[in-house]
């Protein structure tokens, strides 16, 4: 089978049906593009459902002096929201964002399935949705850069949501959800200063 | 009509996110084995097939899609009932870091199942000249 697991398309053309957890997220599918529909291929503002939000936010005021190290320790604890700060990312950790990470082991944490990835420098970070995740398909980067001596992150969010009504949730909510998240960093940092 | 739901869609998320942002809880799913993958660029279509040839013995559905930041830039993902396989190109655009999990997190598949679905991945891919495979858990 070399189709879309998600949109379950094979070869042929055909729709199948998974016997296995998938049929629970069936109740999320897109009811304009159908439930067989391949989305697979590029991201596009020129296909259906297609959402874009930035968030410019501080990270680090220049009084606070961070260093390159603070800001990459910073990004690692605060990549996506809901994430324990005292648990920083680690590589090849599938992730869960808020609220689905509440309730892990019961098969509802996979609908905020991401994977976070983490650049060399560890100044950027990309979230990709899983296909199981709510706002898939879609990912978001952050990106902390310098100004002055202060420190910002850019966080861009993108993609072409398949499922139900969410390319305009997270188009609604994506940028207030991260600077909401930006801001509990900030403020943790000023705690321990 | 629709955009009014939609905005208490929106407004409903939203609260959700900032009362699972309150009490925060926990980690992710480790991944069971990890692997880093080098490839040739010019050989990425064949690296591909090698994958979907990997998917179809070992009885996984597989996606492989591109990422909203480049054409070039591909997610991996394949499941199967018992384990799920997801990994993408990691900022540079020949490496990609692939991760495998259990379906879920309460079934647990045998050790023995991941150490065996590792070497045949890196069997597979291993014919696509150029490639590198890096077990890094």
């Amino acid at each position: 089978m070399e189709g879309n697991p998600i949109n379950r398309i094979d070869p042929s053309g055909q729709c199948y049906i998974d016997s296995g957890n998938m049929r629970r997220w069936k109740v999320w599918e897109n009811p304009i593009n159908g439930p067989c529909r391949d989305n697979s291929g590029p991201i596009s503002p020129d296909k259906p459902n297609w959402h874009e939000y930035w968030a410019t936010n501080p990270i680090c005021s220049a009084w606070l002096a961070c260093t390159h190290d603070e800001v990459v320790d910073a990004l690692f604890r605060f990549t996506y929201p809901g994430q324990d700060p005292s648990d920083p990312v680690q590589p090849d950790e599938k992730n869960f964002v808020a609220p689905f990470d509440r309730f892990k082991g019961t098969g509802i944490e996979y609908l905020g399935a991401i994977q976070s990835i983490v650049s060399s420098d560890g100044l950027k970070v990309r979230n990709i949705s899983e296909p199981t995740h709510i706002f898939h398909k879609g990912q978001v980067d952050r990106r902390a850069f310098p100004v002055g001596g202060a420190w910002y992150v850019e966080t861009h969010g993108t993609g072409n949501n398949i499922y139900f009504f969410m390319d305009v949730v997270n188009q609604e909510t994506g940028a207030l959800i991260f600077t909401a998240w930006t801001g509990r960093c900030v403020d943790i940092s000023k705690q321990i200063v | 009509m629709s955009s009014k739901w939609a905005r208490i869609g929106a407004g409903f998320l939203l609260l959700a996110v900032v009362m699972g942002c309150a009490g925060l809880s926990g980690s992710g799913q480790q991944s069971r084995k990890s692997v880093i993958i080098t490839i040739d660029l010019d050989r990425r279509q064949e690296f591909f097939d090698q994958l979907r040839k990997f998917a179809e013995v070992n009885g996984f559905s597989i996606l492989i899609d591109t990422l909203s930041s480049s054409d070039e830039e591909f997610q991996i993902y394949m499941t199967r009932e018992d384990i799920t396989i997801s990994g993408a190109t990691a900022f540079e655009l020949e490496e990609y870091h692939i991760g495998f999990y259990d379906r879920d997190n309460v079934h647990f598949a045998p050790e023995t199942v991941f150490e065996d679905l590792v070497s045949e991945l890196e069997r597979y891919v291993s014919e696509v000249p150029g490639t590198t495979f890096f077990i890094r858990k």
